[in-house]
């Protein structure tokens, strides 16, 4: 914040104070008002560039201050603001009296006398000169030393209370948000662009700036500012406190309005508004370095960089100095950025001139006689109708994200239930109740397929992807999955008026386009070849093909239907015409079976009987096969099939599949599709090369994706492929029983909904008790009633000089008024931590929150460590006898608990 | 006639007044030192509802440089704690097994006064600490102010007592000013401290957290890089029918 208008109380007699017309004097005061709320709003304050900045010497400035405050160096000699020094005499010339700058110091030294006095006053210049005019001096001087002293203390109190919210020195909370969302966050494409930019550091050392330092430091250093305090020093700090590209108009948007006030030379406000060419100079130079400076990765767009300086090139700066930049490559590819100055500790506001800079005399305002100047400067005009958007601040990286540069009527406005207006009384931080997209998938959890997660696209390979492409037509079989053409399609056919409902047909078939999916064109697993003959050296090869291939398909078919109940609720063994026992299991081994008999590939073993026939008959005729009873299974099946399936469930393939929408069929139709599309496209495919930011979300993407990939893509034996997510994936599944190798579920809490802090008025009583019996000089612990203002103090520091002591007597109510005023101060900033502890403990629960992730994750993240692998070979063969299954489910009973078996 | 009796003549008043003083002087004389050591051995004495007395832990009486040596002391500690309780919010240690990140300086500091003697202050009790290490301060000057004349004059080895006298009053002048001059100043110039870091730190313990989650953050994203990289291999882990090698592109 910069105090700039504070205008001069010069009242001394009647010369300054009838300037002042007291019928606009109201005006004027709520004007001020206005226009120091409008320089609060504004915050032109230190960009947290350098947080690291030194935090040395807080208290020496402070106490700098305070020597101010009592007039004094820090030396113990008199010491008066230049300004003031020179505004006195202004004053007194009105009044017809001469004195010089230095008078006013000597005015405050009894033994010397005015040397310059002159004046032409009716009494004469001995009476008015000696001792008539010092104390009249003196008075003029403290009051506009206060004065000055007010500007001070509010600027103090500001930057403190800005200080944290705007990161530097004492915090670098905009800075932490900034890492843990950008650490945290999953996604690098369209999320970035729609929640702000991406930004990094880049330190600096003091061989890379120490040319560009030096010659700030040299500029700035003693040939600017003869004093700590001096109006040009700190002027030059706060005037490029936004950036030198800000100040000469390069940077600044062609829509903003000029940014500063209208400050002619020689006004109170010349030093806030006041260009100094040898500043701007340097500053460019370090601009020009840093807008060439290599960067390795080369910026992005939509990306930020912040240089920082490490701590020795930081020593190369005065104290409680400091240089900014930032570089960006703006989302269109503009190269932008800026350079500038700020202070570690802004202490220092920019106080009024009161006279013109550099030229005798202090009227403002048209000299012709009849016209009014005034003393000290003019009321300021009517302050601009800048924006928060117009302002330098929205030009900051991290500012301009800020709830004051926000755009109330955004584009994601129209998505809210809400009209969003800025409130001239009221911070308007907006609400969005709007609806926003959900998002159900069917092959799984699909894990962050609606983030663009990944650098770049995987483009279409028809030799490791495929394009399913399944229609409806008039066959003379059930269905048909083609062979992958060369540009990746497998066209799939399933016949309208096919037996038995479309929908179990489709699974079939979608299994064995998924067979051929990452296969080079051309290919058709098992079934592309016929055994020749009896004498075909490759028969057994085939048929075992044939059963695989079949096998996976049936399995998954008959797997739907006994889900949708078809075998009864419970998939229990029901009965049939056949009087074979009809199950999921008996299901699709009597289909197999049949199916590749039909083809002559031969028959597949079953692991049941049938009660009648030779169950290693191998008739050609699959109509006689087990005497009959493989024909009338599948006949049972078909029939049972159309008899309980659900309502829901469709026959004809018209009725079940619309190609227009296949989202629409049923979801593990749609979900086969839509899974069909990815294969070969994953994250985790071999010579698969995937790139992302490193991000927790991202790597959480990944890993999802590789975790889902396994559950979907698996291939744990030869025939036990699932048919989607979840789905039984082995025969014995049923009889194996839960192992502490097979680990545990972690749970983490659910946590309660934010609810306000408690109130605690009686803490707060408390706390200002403490501080009043402290600001009064007793101990903490004192009773309250104990530490009031004791008249006797003054007592109680006697001193040796009999008239000074008796002075101190007389004012020791301005004693009690001195404490009073410190005590209102310092329940300001005691109400301000008050308050800050009131939300602290509100945004402290979100921190809790990501504690406890943080903590669960770590948690989760160690019991990987202690995952059992097994050591027992998977079978390869699909088709094990009931024996082999059954010494395998033996061999896994309880009493073997120190593995898993199977993986 | 009562009158007359009760009220002395003027000469004879003016013999009291400077008997008076002479006495009182006299003591100062003999007693001043040792009032001031009786006051420094006991600084510890009436722990929280302590007297405005010096203590000699923080201002030890070492002669009569003692007073320059006090302020500047003063002044060094105060900043050191200071910019220390700065340095410490910009930079918490996250390892720590207590909630408070407490600087040094200011543990030992507190240490010194008389409401800390038996406990670590927290972090929040910093202002408390400084105010009380200013009061304590002050009362030393105050007790400086009071007791310094008449030690002065006893430990000047000169053997006039005129010059003995004359040495003091000069150096009491010169003193009195210091101490006027820091009891205007030190105060105004902790509060003003005082408010600037009241304001600053006070989103200090969010801040804190949030500086050990962003170092939180970090390890937990490598962690996990890890592990997704380690993913990468699942998939082929489970999958019996082709090597868990790449095969070649």
């Amino acid at each position: 914040m910069k105090l700039y208008n504070l205008t001069p109380s010069a009242s001394f007699s009647e010369p300054a104070a009838t300037h002042a017309e007291s019928g606009v004097a109201q005006r004027r005061s709520r004007m001020k008002k206005r226009f120091v709320a409008t320089g609060i709003l504004l915050l032109p304050l230190l960009l947290p560039v350098m947080a690291n900045a030194a935090n040395k010497g807080l208290y020496d400035q402070m106490r700098a201050i305070s020597t101010r405050e009592f007039l004094q160096t820090q030396s113990g000699s008199t010491a008066i603001d230049t300004e003031v020094q020179r505004f006195v005499p202004a004053v007194l010339a009105r009044a017809g009296i001469t004195i010089t700058p230095e008078d006013t110091l000597r005015a405050f030294n009894p033994s010397e006398t005015l040397t310059a006095c002159q004046t032409t006053s009716a009494f004469g210049a001995s009476f008015i000169c000696n001792g008539f005019l010092q104390p009249r001096i003196k008075s003029l001087v403290e009051r506009e030393m206060r004065v000055r002293l007010l500007g001070r203390d509010l600027q103090i109190l500001a930057s403190g209370y800005e200080a944290p919210v705007l990161g530097g020195s004492t915090s670098n909370f905009p800075v932490q948000a900034q890492a843990i969302v950008r650490i945290w966050r999953a996604g690098t494409g369209s999320i970035i662009a729609a929640s702000g930019s991406s930004i990094r550091a880049v330190t600096l050392t003091r061989a890379d700036v120490q040319t560009y330092l030096q010659a700030i430091t040299q500029i700035l250093g003693p040939g600017l500012r003869p004093g700590d305090y001096e109006a040009a020093y700190t002027g030059a700090v706060w005037q490029y406190s936004y950036g030198v590209r800000f100040v000469t108009g390069d940077l600044r948007p062609a829509r903003w309005a000029t940014p500063f006030p209208e400050a002619s030379p020689g006004s109170e406000r010349e030093q806030l508004n006041k260009r100094t060419p040898v500043v701007e100079g340097a500053l460019l130079s370090f601009w020009e370095y840093v807008k060439t400076k290599p960067l390795t990765p080369p910026l992005r767009n939509g990306e930020i960089v912040l240089f920082t300086l490490d701590k020795d090139a930081k020593a190369l700066l005065p104290k409680n100095l400091n240089v900014w930049a930032f570089r960006e490559k703006t989302k269109d590819g503009q190269d932008s950025g800026d350079a500038g100055l700020g202070f570690d500790f802004a202490t220092e506001p920019v106080l009024p001139s009161l006279c013109k800079d550099g030229v005798a005399g202090c009227d403002i305002g048209n000299p012709a006689v009849g016209n009014i100047t005034t003393l000290g400067g003019a009321f300021p005009p009517p302050p601009l109708e800048l924006t928060a958007t117009g302002s330098g601040l929205c030009g900051m990286p991290y500012q301009r994200a800020g709830y004051l540069c926000r755009a109330f009527e955004a584009a994601n406005v129209t998505k809210c239930n809400e009209t969003l207006r800025p409130d001239s009384s009221a911070v308007v931080l907006g609400t969005c109740t709007g609806k926003t997209g959900t998002r159900a998938t069917l092959a799984g959890p699909d894990a962050c397929s609606d983030i663009g997660w990944k650098n770049g696209t995987i483009p279409f390979d028809p030799n490791t992807q495929c394009k399913v492409d399944m229609s409806c037509g008039n066959l003379t079989f059930s269905g048909m999955t083609e062979p992958k053409d060369a540009n990746g399609v497998i066209k799939v056919t399933i016949d309208e008026t096919t037996e038995g409902p479309a929908t179990y047909l489709m699974i079939h078939e979608l299994v064995h386009a998924r067979q051929n999916c990452t296969a080079v064109p051309g290919t058709f697993v098992a079934l592309n070849q016929s055994i020749t003959g009896p004498n075909d050296p490759m028969a057994a090869m085939k048929n075992d093909n044939c059963c695989r291939a079949e096998g996976e398909a049936y399995r998954a078919q008959c797997q739907a239907m006994s889900d949708d109940g078809v075998f009864g609720p419970n998939g229990e063994i029901v009965g049939s015409t056949s009087g074979l026992p009809l199950n999921a299991e008996s299901c699709w081994q009597i289909l197999t079976d049949y199916s590749c008999r039909e083809r002559t590939f031969g028959s597949c073993a079953n692991t049941f009987s049938y009660t009648s026939g030779n169950p290693q008959e191998q008739a050609a005729n699959v109509a006689s096969a087990y005497g009959g009873k493989l024909k009338q299974g599948l006949n049972d099946i078909i029939s049972i099939a159309t008899t309980n399936k659900p309502a829901s469930i469709p026959m004809t393939c018209s009725a079940t599949y619309d190609k227009t929408k296949p989202e629409k069929s049923d979801p593990r139709v749609a979900a086969a599709l839509r899974e069909l599309n990815l294969l070969g496209r994953k994250v985790c495919d071999p010579n698969r090369e995937t790139t992302y930011e490193n991000t927790i979300g991202n790597n959480m993407c990944a890993l999802s994706s590789c975790v889902e990939q396994t559950l979907e893509d698996h291939r744990l034996a030869p025939g036990e492929a699932g048919f989607t997510t979840q789905d039984p994936i082995a025969l014995d599944q049923a009889c194996r029983v839960r192992t502490a190798a097979q680990g545990l579920i972690e749970f983490m809490a659910q946590d309660e909904p934010i609810a306000l802090p408690v109130y605690r008025p009686a803490l707060m009583v408390k706390q200002i008790d403490t501080a009043f019996c402290q600001t009064n000089g007793y101990p903490p612990a004192l009773l309250p009633i104990a530490c009031g203002v004791s008249a006797q103090n003054t007592v109680g520091f006697p001193s040796l000089n009999l008239v000074e002591q008796a002075g101190k007597l007389l004012n020791q109510g301005e004693s009690g008024n001195e404490r009073t005023r410190k005590i209102e101060e310092l329940s300001t900033a005691l109400a301000s931590r008050i308050g800050s502890e009131l939300y602290n403990s509100v945004l402290q629960r979100g921190v809790d929150r990501l504690t406890r992730v943080i903590t669960s994750a770590s948690t989760l993240l160690d019991t990987f460590t202690q995952v059992k692998f097994s050591n027992v070979e998977c079978s390869p063969k699909a088709f094990e006898s009931d024996a082999q299954i059954a010494a395998y489910c033996r061999d896994i009973a309880p009493a073997s608990s120190s593995s898993s078996a199977r993986p | 006639m009562s009158k007359s009796k009760t009220k002395a003549p003027a000469p004879k008043r003016v013999l009291l007044y400077a008997l008076l003083i002479f006495i009182a002087f006299v003591l100062a004389l003999f007693t001043g030192a040792e009032l001031t050591g009786q006051v420094n051995k006991n600084n510890l004495r009436g722990a929280v509802l302590a007297a405005c007395s010096g203590s000699n832990l923080l201002f030890p009486n070492t002669g009569a440089a003692s007073l320059e040596r006090w302020i500047g002391d003063y002044r060094r500690e105060t900043s050191l704690v200071v910019d220390d309780i700065l340095a410490t919010a910009e930079n918490p240690t996250c390892t720590l097994e207590r909630e408070d990140d407490v600087p040094q300086s200011l543990i030992t500091l507190a240490r010194k006064l008389a409401p800390w003697q038996k406990k670590n202050p927290t972090l929040s009790e910093a202002p408390s600490v400084l105010l009380e290490h200013l009061r304590v301060y002050e009362c030393s000057l105050s007790e400086w102010n009071r007791f310094s004349f008449g030690s002065q004059v006893a430990g000047s080895s000169s053997s006039s007592v005129g010059t003995r006298i004359d040495t003091s009053f000069h150096r009491q002048a010169r003193e009195q000013k210091l101490i006027q001059n820091e009891l205007s100043i030190a105060r105004p110039s902790l509060h003003r401290t005082l408010s600037y870091v009241g304001s600053a730190l006070r989103l200090h313990p969010l801040s804190q957290n949030m500086d050990c989650l962003v170092r939180a953050s970090a390890d937990l994203r490598n962690v996990l890089g890890l592990a997704a990289e380690t993913s990468m291999c699942l998939p082929r882990t489970w999958d019996v029918r082709q090597t868990l090698q790449n095969p070649a592109p």
